[in-house]
């Protein structure tokens, strides 16, 4: 008897944002061995990437909530993941995003999902605010954290090095 | 210290621990529990994990510990078993964990037991991994799994043959990595 544990689903118009599933293994894994990983520790070995690929999926177990992968929704195809992880160091979980391939960038794929994300945790979870801490030589990030109306509140350098923190609010969920 | 990512959920979120740990099974021994782990079990899965007596190839951070506790978790989502912790029946002391699971690269799936350090010697890990055993040769048709065992690690091999498993050889020829495959029995030793 194999057990389904039910987690949460949230669309957009052009997405799905689903539990991470062992299908997205090959598109994760290649994301953290790229160079597209650089603010996401990586480039890292396909062994380092699974260890971290798989505690995305096992912290839903844990915490009840996590980092959901990002599907097209014409192809199912995952081409990200957005959601709050919580490491070990950190203070609260953080919201992170990341797009595995450079062919989905410049779509808005990462603002859609975000923006869904980012409104669940608001509604469903009744979080009052939630962090990203973005490295200051990731300006995609920072720039979309901007778009999606999060407050720059300081460095994070007790956090992580090199990274300042962004707050999202609710009110700022829809800008 | 407890930290922030070890605290038990609250709101929404422990709902949704409650309702997926729900599902996972939960096994009683003449002794011992085998449940659902929980964030509150993370402090003892790091001291076992960051202790000399679990041999790594590379010192390990507290932060490793927490992936590697997170991805023993992601087995249930993915295959329908993984991390169960153990503890004493009698008064729920956390004795230490049992797992199934398929670390990357690895062929098949793994039977695993760790115990803390108070809890070593007194045949826990025997009796919690033949639970498990049998419950996935019952309930996902998982037969023969095979533990993976470093070879100066002594201690895990004897609880292996304890076990009634033996060396697979073949198995080992197979492997990248050197270590010794233990392969269980088929039939569940009860």
């Amino acid at each position: 008897m194999t057990r389904t544990l039910d987690l949460p689903q949230l669309e957009t118009e052009r997405l799905i944002l689903r539990a991470p599933g062992v299908a997205d293994t090959a598109p994760m894994l290649g994301f953290l061995a790229s160079e597209r990983a650089e603010f996401y520790g990586g480039p890292m070995n396909a062994y380092d990437g699974w260890h971290k690929f798989s505690a995305y999926a096992g912290q839903w177990l844990l915490r009840g909530y996590g980092m959901f992968s990002v599907a097209l929704k014409t192809t199912d195809q995952c081409i990200g993941m957005a959601g709050p992880f919580h490491p070990d160091h950190f203070h609260e979980p953080e919201m992170s995003w990341l797009l595995t391939d450079a062919e989905f960038e410049g779509k808005g794929y990462a603002a859609e999902a975000c923006l869904a994300v980012l409104d669940h945790l608001f509604t469903s979870h009744g979080w009052s605010s939630v962090v990203s801490y973005i490295d200051r030589a990731n300006t995609a990030s920072r720039k979309l954290a901007e778009r999606l109306g999060a407050c720059h509140e300081a460095r994070a350098e007790d956090v992580v090095p090199n990274c300042d923190s962004y707050r999202h609010f609710p009110a700022g969920g829809g800008a | 210290m407890t930290l922030p990512c070890e605290m038990p959920a609250t709101g929404p979120a422990a709902e949704m621990v409650a309702s997926l740990q729900a599902i996972l099974p939960r096994l009683t021994t003449d002794r011992l529990c085998l449940r659902a782990p929980t964030v509150t079990d993370f402090a003892a899965y790091a001291d076992i994990y960051l202790s000399p007596r679990w041999l790594h190839d590379a010192p390990q951070t507290r932060h490793d510990a927490w992936l590697d506790f997170c991805e023993m978790a992601a087995g249930w989502l993915w295959r329908g078993a993984g991390i169960l912790s153990v503890e004493l029946s009698e008064d729920r002391t956390l004795l230490g964990f049992v797992v199934l699971n398929i670390e990357y690269g690895d062929p098949e799936m793994e039977l695993g037991w760790m115990l803390t350090a108070s809890a070593e010697g007194q045949g826990y890990a025997t009796e919690a991994a033949k639970a498990l055993r049998n419950w996935a040769a019952d309930e996902i048709g998982v037969t023969q799994p095979v533990s993976y065992i470093s070879h100066d690690n002594n201690r895990s091999a004897a609880t292996a043959e304890q076990l009634g498993a033996s060396r697979d050889t073949a198995a080992e020829a197979d492997l990248d990595q050197l270590c010794q495959v233990w392969r269980h029995p088929k039939a569940g030793v009860h």
